[in-house]
């Protein structure tokens, strides 16, 4: 009985859905692909992020050793053609006269996502986009301002930088929905190279519950997998094993403003 | 064809829109209050944000023939930001008329106490060339003058002048406009901005150079606060007609600022009545339809 119910709520709202939860945008996990949310949807939301879900760098560790954190976004499709997204990270540092560290700065950055072409049932073609995380930035070492120097900042910012361009077919195997997402991606920051070159994933969502979504994926380093689900028609939730081990998850409200 | 249901339809969303429209509601007061939110990021503090919140009572009174008294006041209820932000003052006193001139040129004069704590006197026009081009110019010759701590005033000497260009693709409600002048601590500078209008809610980003702080950006939303339904009294009291968030990229509250003249001022509505030559999201489904409940004519 308890499993009708469940499956009762998650088939409640059959409406489709495309995340990559830790900006809004829409995606895998780490890994983005051509999807796109519909015209006027809008998210908020925040995303746990286990340590080996952040960059390398000297951003998201203290005194040399990576800690879990938390992300906060908005996002919005303003166009079919057009995905954008504000996010900030919070960071955790040590303020002057303090004796332990705090999560009391953050990292922000936008996104944006245009995809050109857009697959069609019964067509051959798959959707194309192109996007950047992080693109614009203050944090290289010719940019730095004497403030940014003084409170230690090393020119070497822009932590979730990276441009990518991704390609996704769906296919509908008797009502069920199989999508393949292919795409290459290259970091600005060498500590995270390891994620540049081809990446791309599954998604399978099973007819009768077309509000659940599984994924799996290659970022160039690891394989995660993970799931989706909207409930009521208004609240997505991801949770992801990140190398089949390590927890990472999210919760967003999304709306359509039309 | 129009058959007889067409018909029905379209009379009931004219008459919908025009009471929507209706903004000759002269003798009636507006009592509103909405929230002013207010968040910094200090790198030194240990918070990840200082947070002001205040209240924001306030009144229109449309007098008619469209000269209108408004006045709003703060009344802080959470502050991180010191001291000369924690008493309750009066934050704008305006009164203002609007008029138009022929087809094309619509006007708004406004005295008193404005945002940002300035006072003086401004004007604000459009010239509309066609259905989706026009043109605006703001002048204004302010202050200084706070009421947050002690009453204070500088001398009314500061010219600000802007004037710009609006582009509305009628087809996406989107708008494009572009403006450039002398701003409100005398810097100058330029500023581009793009809107797209959604029902009740605007999402908008913008692009500004200075000649003191260079190159900014950021987004902007506008939220139209239900009830979209509204009954209209002599008297009526409500919520504020609107939420705004401004995020500012390099955390800059100087350049390229404007003061408002209007309590509830937004990109959304504009600087004027809806009804007044309607012009680009004047045009739109209005966001509040208004049910009058007295017999003034």
């Amino acid at each position: 009985m308890r499993r009708y119910i469940l499956l009762g709520l998650l088939c409640l709202c059959a409406t489709i859905l495309r995340a990559q939860l830790y900006t809004g945008m829409s995606g895998l996990i780490h890994v983005p692909s051509a999807e796109m949310h519909k015209e006027g949807d809008v998210r908020i939301g925040m995303y746990f992020m286990n340590k080996k879900f952040t960059p390398d760098g000297k951003g998201f560790a203290y005194k040399g050793e990576k800690y879990n954190t938390t992300d906060y976004y908005l996002s919005i499709t303003p166009f079919w053609w057009m995905e954008a997204s504000y996010t900030f990270t919070l960071q955790k540092t040590l303020a002057e006269g303090r004796k332990k560290p705090k999560f009391n700065q953050k990292d922000r950055y936008f996104s944006l996502k245009l995809s050109p072409v857009r697959e069609k049932k019964g067509q051959w073609w798959p959707s194309v986009a192109v996007g950047a995380n992080d693109f614009y930035g203050t944090g290289d070492k010719d940019k730095l301002t004497d403030e940014q120097i003084a409170r230690g900042d090393d020119g070497n910012s822009q932590y979730f930088c990276n441009y990518y361009v991704a390609a996704t077919k769906h296919l509908y195997i008797k009502r069920h929905e199989l999508g393949v997402h292919l795409a290459y991606r290259h970091f600005k920051r060498e500590y995270n190279s390891k994620w540049n070159g081809v990446v791309g994933g599954i998604t399978y969502r099973p007819s009768f519950a077309k509000n659940l979504r599984a994924i799996a994926e290659y970022t160039g380093d690891d394989i995660n997998i993970g799931a989706d689900c909207l409930l009521w028609k208004h609240l997505l939730l991801q949770a992801v094993l990140q190398d089949g081990k390590y927890f990472s998850g999210g919760v967003c409200f999304q709306m359509n403003l039309f | 064809m129009w058959n007889r249901k067409k018909v029905l339809l379209s009379t009931l969303f004219l008459l919908l829109s025009l009471t929507g429209f209706c903004q000759q509601k002269a003798g009636t007061v507006d009592v509103f209050m909405g929230v002013d939110f207010n968040y910094r990021d200090i790198y030194w503090n240990n918070r990840v944000y200082d947070v002001l919140v205040n209240l924001t009572p306030g009144f229109k009174w449309n007098m008619g023939h469209r000269w209108e008294a408004a006045a709003l006041v703060h009344v802080p209820v959470y502050n991180d930001y010191g001291d000369y932000y924690k008493y309750v003052r009066l934050y704008m006193a305006t009164l203002s008329k609007q008029m138009a001139v022929g087809n094309s040129v619509k006007l708004k004069a406004t005295g008193g106490l404005f945002g940002s704590e300035r006072y003086g006197i401004d004007l604000k026009g459009m010239l509309i060339a066609n259905n989706w081009l026009a043109f605006t110019v703001q002048a204004g010759l302010t202050g200084h003058c706070s009421m947050a701590y002690k009453w204070t005033c500088s001398k009314m000497g500061r010219f600000t002048g802007v004037a710009g260009a609006e582009v509305y693709l009628h087809r996406w409600n989107t708008q494009l406009s572009a403006k450039g002048g002398r701003f409100v601590y005398g810097d100058y500078g330029v500023v581009g901005e793009g809107f797209r209008h959604f029902k009740h809610v605007s999402v908008g980003v913008y692009a500004e150079y200075s000649n003191k702080a260079k190159e900014n950006g950021g987004f902007k939303v506008v939220v139209m606060l239900p009830p979209y339904k509204r009954n209209r009294h002599r008297m009526n009291f409500r919520p504020a007609s609107n939420f705004r968030l401004t995020y500012n990229i390099e955390a800059d509250p100087y350049s390229n600022a404007m003061y408002k003249t209007d309590p509830e001022e937004n990109e959304r509505d504009g600087w004027f009545d809806r009804d007044l030559l309607p012009w680009g999201q004047n045009l739109m489904v209005p966001d509040f339809v208004e049910k009058r409940k007295w017999g003034a004519k």
